[in-house]
């Protein structure tokens, strides 16, 4: 998923992020298309063990070890 | 003791030839101390750097958000910012299907610790950098693997498992930069991860090697 400068622009309005400059929006949609990228990926190998998954939090006070 | 190399870290294309010979050499001597040294596959590990992003970073990222970011963005270095910009603004749906697969991705790092005292792999698979050439600036995405991925790639898969690491000196680079070697045990298992690394120390002596502050201190003036 490539995150266009005009899609984040739109993204950063909606969570109140206002004072970030021009120079830095190349960087940011970088990240993020890099992120939901790998997720994309992420999904077409794992997207059935995921849907089995218990959506748990990292926290496993009371496991085998 | 039975220790496991983690395949796809430790002998990956992306290792660098002074890192792996360092490693090499600190397997040698886990061996010269008795300890089983094999090999272990945990191929999800490729996947521990865009999910702790994807969650760690986001759950950072939605504090700061409250508290910073939206009045004193540019407060914050470039890296810092665009980091937590980014983590800002993952989608909830995305999140949540993160820490599901973050619980695949950890339940074969725990098959692995069953059979296995503790896990190895060098703690970078390339030299450190210095300070000054080490901020995380993207230009392109060709910056992506070595600035983004590359240096976490060997400890993210243990931080996203909730287990326990340490990095011990293992050498130095032709540039005099330390190396290190990675050993990474089982929940709670930490008196493990020092037994190995204690006994690693008081075999080699790169932990007796410091930085020369004064000289380091006098070269930045």
């Amino acid at each position: 998923m490539d995150v266009s400068i005009e899609q984040l622009k739109v993204l950063l309005e909606l969570q109140g992020m206002n004072q970030v400059p021009a120079e830095d929006m190349e960087n940011i949609a970088l990240r993020l298309t890099t992120w939901l990228t790998a997720m994309e990926k992420i999904e077409a190998e794992m997207g059935a063990e995921i849907n089995a998954a218990e959506p748990i939090p990292p926290v496993f006070p009371r496991e085998e070890f | 003791m039975k220790l496991a190399v983690v395949r796809e870290i430790a002998y990956s294309d992306g290792v660098d030839s002074e890192v792996a010979a360092a490693f090499a050499a600190s397997l040698d001597v886990l061996r010269g101390l008795g300890a089983i040294v094999e090999e272990v596959s945990l191929p999800y590990a490729k996947w521990a750097v865009p999910l702790q992003m994807l969650t760690t970073d986001a759950d950072v990222a939605s504090w700061f958000l409250a508290n910073f970011l939206r009045d004193r963005y540019m407060r914050f270095d470039t890296g810092t910012r665009t980091r937590l910009a980014a983590s800002a603004l993952i989608p909830a749906s995305v999140y949540h299907r993160a820490m599901r697969a973050r619980t695949v991705v950890r339940a074969q790092v725990l098959d692995a610790m069953r059979k296995y005292d503790a896990l190895l792999t060098p703690t970078n698979v390339t030299p450190p950098r210095l300070i000054a050439h080490a901020a995380e600036v993207l230009g392109s995405s060709d910056d992506v693997i070595p600035k983004l991925i590359r240096r976490r790639i060997a400890h993210y898969p243990f931080s996203l498992s909730n287990v326990p690491a340490m990095s011990v000196p293992n050498g130095f680079s032709e540039d005099g930069l330390p190396l290190a070697l990675q050993i990474a045990s089982r929940p709670f298992g930490e008196s493990t991860v020092f037994r190995v690394g204690h006994a690693y120390e008081q075999a080699t002596p790169w932990h007796t090697r410091h930085p020369d502050l004064d000289k380091t201190l006098s070269s930045r003036i």
